[in-house]
């Protein structure tokens, strides 16, 4: 649990301060963010470590034992995770020649798609950029350390990811995306994270 | 091949085909020896100094100072404009306030200023992108990067392999940064640097 709760030790120290990025004009509900942790910890648990769960379940993140300089360098920065939403959600709202050179206006089901994965994408420890490709569709930019790629949402359902630098370079395209978990094929495309944590 | 079968597959259909239509048409890139604006101007040497205009957020991050590649995407599109060497003030200055009320921008940070040989040269001894002179609404010293094509490939490993390229173009550009904070500023950069 200790990179989950490094990850909330380093937002906002109240719930009030933290805006949803699914409606900017709402804040984070705990059952959204309680979601978040969970779907993390169903992946990353570790038996017989970890905080005492209950200080992740408060809303009041400065419950945490954490600090910033005790989080692993490789823990998301939940900034990341949040600038790409809230740069997402308005990007939604561009019209055509958002760009200045003609681009096509985005599709706001395809950006709402885009920001439901980059909550999946949250808690693979990568830096993250959101933006839009020449035609309109959100293109989100990677990395981790010297490796880096990009996911393009094609549709509602359906998006392009490469991943460079690991062993071989990875990619797939028209992966289904169904909204509730992240794609095995660009799950195991990314690299590990450190799980390790300093003392 | 002609100038004018050049021009006619760089504007027909034109839009977001663009690209991929002059590089099927003339794989050997064959056109960037004529203009694709009109028959009285010149092709874009090697040695001739470009310059892309960079805005924040859309083209360059600035917490970690690296150009984004999802701009680059417009290279397999329509084209990534350039200001050529010769554009008056006026076409600079116009160029710079078109990027800059655009919705994607929040600010300026300069320009990448290359020759056009750097940017021919990306991807040797493949030839990854090409530079045309082009037309633009209002600038007649316009240009445009526009990427290669390899048809020969699946529709998967091209999707990477067009990723990959924009990656080898953003580290080319991104050893020739001006940064600028205001236009005016821009444009002196600019003529200082040879544009």
């Amino acid at each position: 649990m200790f990179d989950i709760l490094a990850l909330l030790a380093q937002t906002a120290p109240t719930a009030a301060a933290y805006a949803s990025p699914w409606d900017s004009t709402k804040l984070l509900t705990r059952e959204q963010l309680r979601q978040v942790v969970i779907e993390h910890a169903k992946r990353h648990h570790q038996s017989g470590t970890g905080l005492p769960i209950e200080g992740a379940s408060s809303p009041t993140f400065a419950a945490s034992a954490l600090s910033v300089r005790e989080a692993p360098a490789s823990v998301a920065r939940p900034s990341d995770m949040l600038s790409a939403m809230k740069r997402l959600r308005a990007m939604s709202k561009y019209g055509d020649n958002w760009d200045g050179e003609g681009a096509p206006a985005p599709d706001a089901a395809v950006v709402e798609a885009a920001i439901t994965l980059v909550g999946f994408l949250s808690p693979e420890g990568l830096r993250m950029r959101a933006s839009l490709d020449a035609e309109g569709r959100p293109l989100l930019l990677l990395s981790q350390g010297e490796e880096e790629g990009e996911v393009v949402m094609t549709s509602p359902t359906t998006f392009n990811f490469a991943w460079f630098g690991g062993l071989e370079d990875q990619g797939d395209i028209d992966v289904i995306f169904d909204g509730n978990h992240l794609p095995s094929t660009l799950r195991d495309a990314l690299p590990k994270r450190d799980l390790a944590v300093a003392a | 091949m002609t100038a004018e079968a050049c021009r006619l597959a760089w504007i027909e259909p034109g839009g977001l085909q663009a690209a991929r239509t002059i590089d099927v048409a003339f794989p050997k890139g064959e056109c960037e020896v004529f203009s694709l604006s009109m028959p009285e101007r010149a092709a874009v040497a090697d040695d001739e100094l470009v310059a892309r205009v960079l805005t924040s957020p859309g083209d360059y991050d600035l917490t970690i100072q690296e150009i984004l590649t999802g701009k680059l995407t417009n290279c397999y599109a329509g084209g990534l404009s350039l200001i050529r060497s010769g554009a008056t003030d006026d076409e600079i200055l116009s160029t710079v306030a078109t990027l800059l009320a655009a919705e994607d921008a929040e600010g300026l940070v300069g320009a990448v200023v290359v020759s056009a040989r750097v940017l021919r040269a990306v991807g040797t001894p493949e030839r990854y992108f090409r530079v045309y002179d082009t037309d633009a609404p209002g600038n007649l010293s316009h240009a445009d990067i526009v990427g290669t094509f390899d048809t020969a490939m699946s529709k998967s490993a091209w999707d990477k392999a067009h990723r990959k390229r924009r990656r080898a173009l953003r580290d080319a550009m991104q050893q020739h940064i001006l940064h600028a904070v205001t236009p005016e500023d821009l444009l002196l950069q600019l003529r200082a640097a040879g544009i």
